[in-house]
């Protein structure tokens, strides 16, 4: 069947409602298939792989990375959204209008006036397609590449996102909640998904077919979309393995403050899926993350950092995945390309230009063979330990990829963190639970040679992370640790909620060497007003006195609780806790 | 068995010190110790530190071992001051380390004036203390001491620039340490480093002269006021000894710098 009959015979089975009617069916398996079949029928045209660069002095530049160099520059002194590209043109919001440019060579070929419309989103193939905000009310709009005139116009009851166009048909984003397809050629509506298991945030036009989704995964569109449901489509998520970073999948199509080049372009996933046997994945198994200066190739399945690059001072102002290759573009107009297997510097090239955007149009595009990348392990301790203080959660994500990683030699970056001046508290808090939890016998020299580091004004050194090596040992059940935890616990530049950590340390180890420097400490300060407050270290040395001790600690433990001097904040419990039944039977 | 242990055991098996340790004023002073009035516990410690007998030092190590609010453990080891015994430094050990500052600086000043091999390493890991009243303290027991290990942890000081260590090291030098001291001028403040090389030309029993001259040539190479000044200590200090050669370099390093 053509797809003029095709087209023909929907429209006639639904011409008594107007596109977005809520009275029209949704999740119609036939209507979506022969909707994919249509945008999957032509295939993407071949063209020069194109980074669409947006300058600081407002211009716009097409940059043939192929060739590396600017094809043309035309000034754009009014763009304020991302640029989208279609088979012949260009397109962007610019003041007031939406403004084409041929792609050959920029010049400009006509403007569409918004008359005060909100902009939300800009498509283009052969046509340009416009999704707006209007006070009366929200409309489509299909305009003619080379003149602007409205081909068709479609309103909207319910709000409209910013769409993509593939093959003809237009997928737009509708009231937060389902996928209108639209024939590009008529706007007669094709078919409708409607997600009952996600909110639909996005659009994108694909090589592998149109994807929409939210910040929970992707779909591909499919006959299996009619299910509305993720078990039942063709879903995949990919679990980043840190909560450190909030990221998507995709900008929000229908947050205004998204529509232009920000901060957004900087912070989100990259990905590309494929089907498989059970319905999508991720190509390779990989998603990507960028942050600011930093990608991630992670195993979308586990959270796994395969690889992590972090490109040198200068921020990335975008990122696109091709297919082949991670390509981004920095600040100071730098453009590179990495391995998407490994992370491998593969290419780049200076533009010479100050950057504040970039759009890539490059599907399938990759630079030759990369060389060999860094290790892991490596550039994530450098990410860790990079000056730059705007990226704290970055360094989170990075000391939670790093955790998971076993060995020696990650343990000692790890404590590296922890003992580090000037770390911000959230990474080094991080570093210390993994450390805690990671239960490295093999570190113990490098633990012991921590906490036999004590406070010496000679050397400008500070007692750091005694709590947290406190609580490494005793996770290691490390009775060797025993007399370095006693030296601690009786040096008076250890932090006061430190002592707790080391009292239960050495309680917890247990053994003859936590008995003296328990009791020392508690004779030390059961009368010291300075623990009266919270006396938790006390009351712990006492208790653990009687826990590890003999009949000696017994008589200590009941000197201290009833000795009228004690602080009654640390007698109290001690009383109660002997009295209890199964300290007497213990006794 | 410390005496910290066996108190406590005493205490919890029910013997009473007033009969096991002390009789008399002790054992009264003992039971005000104990009370809950803290005013009256440190009188009791002052009047303990005025009896000299044995059962009394024993009473306040007693005390300070098993714990006691701060005020009475500084009266306590105030007592100790003019007690210079060894059988005290255990305990004194201990208490160099309270979280208290004032009660590790009596401990350090209690420490000093006991003759006994313990106590250097105490006083020199208190150099390392982060008060600088403890720090000075100990660095004044070292000097009395004229304590030799000290020599490189005062240089450390020196370093730092504190200003408890050119007493301290004055006292401790060595011939070869003029040299070292030296390459100190521009790096801590010229009027610590003339202090400390002016305080060893004050010392009878530092040199030979050639060695001496070798100080004065260091001092005079550190710019200022207070390295004149040093420099002028020295030409009255030697005035009986005119023609000493330390004291002829130093007038003429005087009258080089303007002030002879």
């Amino acid at each position: 069947m053509s797809r003029a009959l095709v087209v023909a015979t929907l429209a006639l089975a639904a011409c008594a409602e107007p596109p977005f009617s809520p009275h029209l069916p949704d999740n119609v398996v036939l209507d979506i298939a022969r909707a994919r079949d249509i945008a999957s029928a032509s295939a993407a045209p071949a063209r020069p792989a194109t980074a669409w660069l947006v300058t600081a002095d407002k211009h716009v530049v097409a940059w043939d990375l192929a060739a590396g160099s600017a094809r043309w520059s035309v000034e754009a002194a009014d763009l304020s959204s991302r640029i989208a590209t279609g088979r012949e043109v260009i397109a962007y919001r610019g003041t007031d209008a939406v403004v084409v440019r041929a792609r050959v060579d920029g010049s400009e070929r006509c403007r569409l006036p918004l008359g005060g419309a909100r902009l939300v989103g800009v498509a283009a193939d052969d046509r340009v397609y416009v999704t707006l905000a209007e006070s009366a009310g929200n409309a489509v709009l299909a305009i003619d590449a080379a003149t602007c005139a409205v081909l068709w116009r479609d309103a909207a009851p319910g709000s409209v996102g910013a769409p993509a166009a593939r093959g003809g048909v237009l997928a737009v984003p509708y009231r937060h909640q389902a996928v209108v397809l639209l024939d590009g050629a008529t706007g007669l509506e094709l078919a409708r998904v409607r997600s009952t298991d996600d909110d639909v945030l996005f659009v994108r036009s694909t090589p592998e077919g149109l994807v929409y989704g939210s910040n929970g995964g992707v779909y591909l569109l499919d006959e299996k979309s009619a299910s509305g449901t993720r078990a039942g489509s063709a879903h995949a998520s990919a679990r980043l393995g840190s909560q450190a970073i909030k990221t998507f999948y995709a900008w929000d199509a229908y947050q205004p403050s998204q529509v232009g080049y920000t901060a957004f372009d900087r912070n989100r996933l990259l990905w590309r899926v494929e089907k498989t046997a059970s319905g999508i994945g991720f190509v390779n198994g990989l998603a990507y993350l960028h942050n600011f200066r930093f990608l991630f190739g992670f195993e979308a399945s586990t959270g796994a950092v395969r690889w992590a690059y972090a490109h040198p001072r200068i921020d990335l102002v975008g990122s696109d995945d091709t297919g082949g290759a991670i390509v981004f573009a920095a600040v100071d107009g730098e453009l590179g390309a990495l391995d998407a297997r490994t992370g491998a510097r593969a290419w780049q090239q200076q533009s010479g230009l100050k950057l504040t955007g970039v759009t890539f149009d490059a599907d399938g595009w990759a630079p030759p063979a990369a060389g060999e990348a860094r290790p892991v392990d490596e550039t994530l301790a450098a990410i860790i330990a990079d000056p730059d203080s705007r990226f704290t959660a970055v360094k989170v994500f990075s000391v939670d990829a790093l955790a998971r990683k076993p060995g020696p030699a990650v343990t000692a970056t790890l404590l590296a963190i922890l003992l580090k001046p000037g770390v911000a508290p959230s990474v080094s808090a991080r570093a210390a639970t993994a450390l805690v939890a990671r239960k490295d016998r093999a570190s113990l020299d490098s633990f012991h040679a921590a906490l036999a580091r004590h406070a010496d004004f000679l050397v400008d050194e500070q007692p750091r992370a005694i709590d947290v090596l406190a609580r490494v040992v005793a996770a290691l059940d490390d009775r060797t640790a025993a007399p370095l935890l006693g030296a601690q616990l009786l040096d008076f530049a250890v932090p006061l909620p430190a002592l707790k950590d080391l009292a239960r340390a050495l309680v917890t180890i247990g053994g003859k060497e936590s008995i003296a420097p328990l009791r020392d400490f508690l004779l030390a300060y059961r009368c010291d007003p300075a623990f009266a407050a919270d006396p938790t270290a006390l009351v712990v040395a006492a208790e653990g006195l009687l826990k590890v001790g003999g009949a000696a600690e017994l008589r200590l433990v009941k000197f201290v609780a009833e000795e009228p001097r004690s602080l009654p904040a640390l007698a109290q419990p001690l009383r109660a806790h002997l009295a209890a039944p199964s300290t007497a039977m213990a006794r | 068995m410390t005496r910290r242990v066996a108190v406590a055991l005493m205490l919890c098996g029910g013997a009473a010190i007033d009969s096991a340790r002390a009789d008399g004023d002790v054992a009264a002073l003992v039971r005000d110790l104990r009370g809950v009035d803290v005013g009256v516990a440190v009188d009791a410690a002052h009047r303990l530190g005025e009896d000299a007998s044995p059962r009394a030092l024993d009473a306040i190590l007693d005390e300070l071992s098993i714990g006691a609010p701060p005020r009475v453990q500084a009266a306590l080891l105030a007592d100790l001051a003019t007690r210079p015994d060894p059988r005290a430094v255990p305990v004194l050990a201990l208490y160099a380390h309270n979280r208290s500052p004032e009660l590790r600086k009596k401990a350090i000043v209690d420490l000093s004036t006991i003759a006994d091999p313990r106590v250097a390493p105490l006083l020199v890991a208190a150099l390392s203390d982060d008060v600088h009243d403890v720090r000075a303290a100990a660095a004044r027991g070292l000097a009395k001491r004229k304590e030799a290990s000290a020599l490189e942890p005062l240089v450390r000081l020196l370093e730092r620039a504190d200003n408890a260590a050119p007493d301290a090291l004055a006292a401790v030098a060595t011939p070869d340490i003029a040299r070292r001291l030296a390459e100190l001028i521009n790096h801590v403040p010229d009027a610590l480093l003339a202090q400390t090389l002016g305080g060893m030309l004050h010392r009878a029993d530092f040199g030979p002269d050639p060695i001496r001259v070798d100080v004065v040539e260091t001092l005079a190479k550190i710019p200022g006021a207070d390295a004149t000044a040093e420099l002028k200590d020295y030409v009255t200090l030697t005035a009986a000894a005119q023609s000493l050669p330390s004291r002829v370099a130093a007038m003429k390093r005087l009258k080089d710098r303007g002030g002879g």
